[in-house]
């Protein structure tokens, strides 16, 4: 529909959703600029120039979307809780993580809130606008509570880190495509570089989570136009952990120093759950690094119990009934950990 | 679905083809920012294209982005030869530098 009309649409919705009782106050403030950015934009004489308009809506569509998404006491708490500390090592500009669940089987996290766009086109509105960014999730709604079935969101945010500093891009510069390669691969070896880009930076906080996932998901999946085959990922993962380098990963980590980002590296611990997860009790996570390697740790231990050399609870527990018991487990764990530094930050406050 | 949407190949040039819409639907004005941006983003790019290890933390994403994509097409490269900024480019430029941007369609011209 004409942009205007979906402003006025949004501006009714964004004023309800301003009114929740439960909403985030962390993003009272988004809500409230956008709301003054539409009333800007509707009443602005002269007009703005109806491709700024329509732009400026679609991204007030997509932060509405997720704020929204906020509110509805869905959101996956344990994943976007990992996901802040993975973020923070990338960004330095302070960034709120929102959440949309889909209904389909589609994990994303993008940056996409409007304040880039509306400081660079919208050249008479001086309010104040908010200093963080928003990050934008999507979680399948099945998988709202199975926080390791959530690891994708690392290869997500890897795309993400990639996008940000263009690293890919910039190792596309220094080492394009082989010249011996026919032009009409060009653009899929180049879209291989970035899957294998966001795989990797998935591993360097998840660990060999990201391959089982993957082997989970489609092991036999051939190559696409955008993709490379899941076995060719999975070797390049389980090269990457092992410690061994190759071309690839040399090409990331010339471009991450040259982009002045940190290097590709294992930032994550593999807790040792077996004890407290065998009776059916949460681990005590330490420090970052188990929060990350709470995925790995809760992957293996799936694998041994679906394959029956599993703890006695296991025993006899239907595939399903052990997905969910520690699926639960790791929840609670990684939940555990978040109360744990909520309460020093209290304490020594 | 019903109407086409920016793909995030397109969004990371945002930017700079938002300036060259405006140009190209005949736009009075194009927002001194916005300017600024299309205009930084080019002579970064430029230099990129003739030494590519020029990258560093300072040069702007986007002028990576587009560095590559004038090393792939001549057509962009011809459709943005002898322009410095925003300033040089007429609807016609505009229109002919967007069709180069585009992988999927070739300039009508």
């Amino acid at each position: 529909m004409h942009p205007r009309t979906d402003l006025e649409l949004l501006k009714e919705s964004l004023s309800d959703l301003a009114h929740t009782p439960y909403f985030n106050r962390a993003l009272e403030e988004h809500t409230q600029a956008l709301l003054d950015v539409v009333e800007h934009v509707l009443t602005a004489s002269p007009s703005y120039d109806d491709e700024i308009v329509r732009q400026l809506a679609d991204k007030v569509w997509t932060t509405h979307r997720y704020l929204e998404g906020s509110t509805t006491k869905e959101s996956p708490y344990e994943i976007e809780y990992c996901l802040r500390f993975a973020i923070s090592e990338w960004l330095t500009r302070d960034c709120i993580v929102t959440t949309a669940l889909t209904d389909e089987k589609d994990f994303h996290l993008r940056i996409g809130d409007p304040w880039d766009f509306v400081e660079t086109t919208l050249d008479r509105y001086e309010s104040d606008l908010p200093q963080s960014r928003l990050i934008f999730i999507g979680v399948p709604r099945l998988y709202k509570s199975l926080p390791l079935f959530c690891c994708a969101l690392y290869h997500e945010l890897g795309h993400f880190v990639d996008q940000m500093g263009e690293v890919t891009e910039t190792s596309l510069l220094i080492s394009p495509i082989d010249a011996g390669v026919p032009e009409q691969f060009h653009q899929a070896m180049e879209s291989f570089r970035r899957e294998h880009f966001a795989d990797l930076f998935a591993a360097c906080y998840v660990g060999s989570a990201i391959a089982d996932s993957l082997d989970a998901v489609n092991p036999d999946a051939g190559m696409t136009l955008t993709h490379p085959p899941t076995q060719q990922r999975i070797d390049l993962i389980r090269s990457f952990l092992a410690g061994e380098t190759f071309q690839e990963l040399e090409f990331y980590q010339d471009a991450l120093k040259r982009r002045g980002l940190p290097e590709l590296k294992c930032r994550f611990d593999i807790p040792a759950i077996e004890a407290a997860f065998d009776d059916i009790r949460p681990h005590v996570l330490e420090g970052t690094e188990q929060l990350h390697g709470m995925f790995p740790a809760g992957w293996s231990y799936l694998a041994k119990s679906i394959h029956g050399s599993g703890a006695a609870w296991s025993v006899g527990a239907t595939r399903l009934e052990i997905i969910r018991i520690v699926n639960d487990l790791a929840e609670k764990s990684i939940r555990n950990a978040s109360l744990r530094q909520l309460w020093a930050l209290n304490h020594d406050a | 679905m019903f109407a086409a949407m920016p793909s995030d190949t397109l969004r990371r040039l945002e930017y700079f083809r938002l300036a060259l819409q405006l140009v190209d639907r005949g736009s009075g004005h194009v927002p001194t920012r916005l300017s600024e941006h299309f205009d930084q983003v080019l002579s970064q790019a430029r230099l990129l294209v003739v030494d590519p290890t020029a990258v560093t933390p300072d040069v702007i994403p986007q002028a990576v982005h587009l560095a590559n994509d004038m090393r792939r097409g001549s057509a962009l490269r011809d459709a943005l030869d002898g322009i410095a900024g925003i300033a040089d480019i007429n609807p016609v430029i505009a229109h002919n530098v967007l069709c180069s941007l585009d992988p999927n369609f070739a300039s009508s011209d």
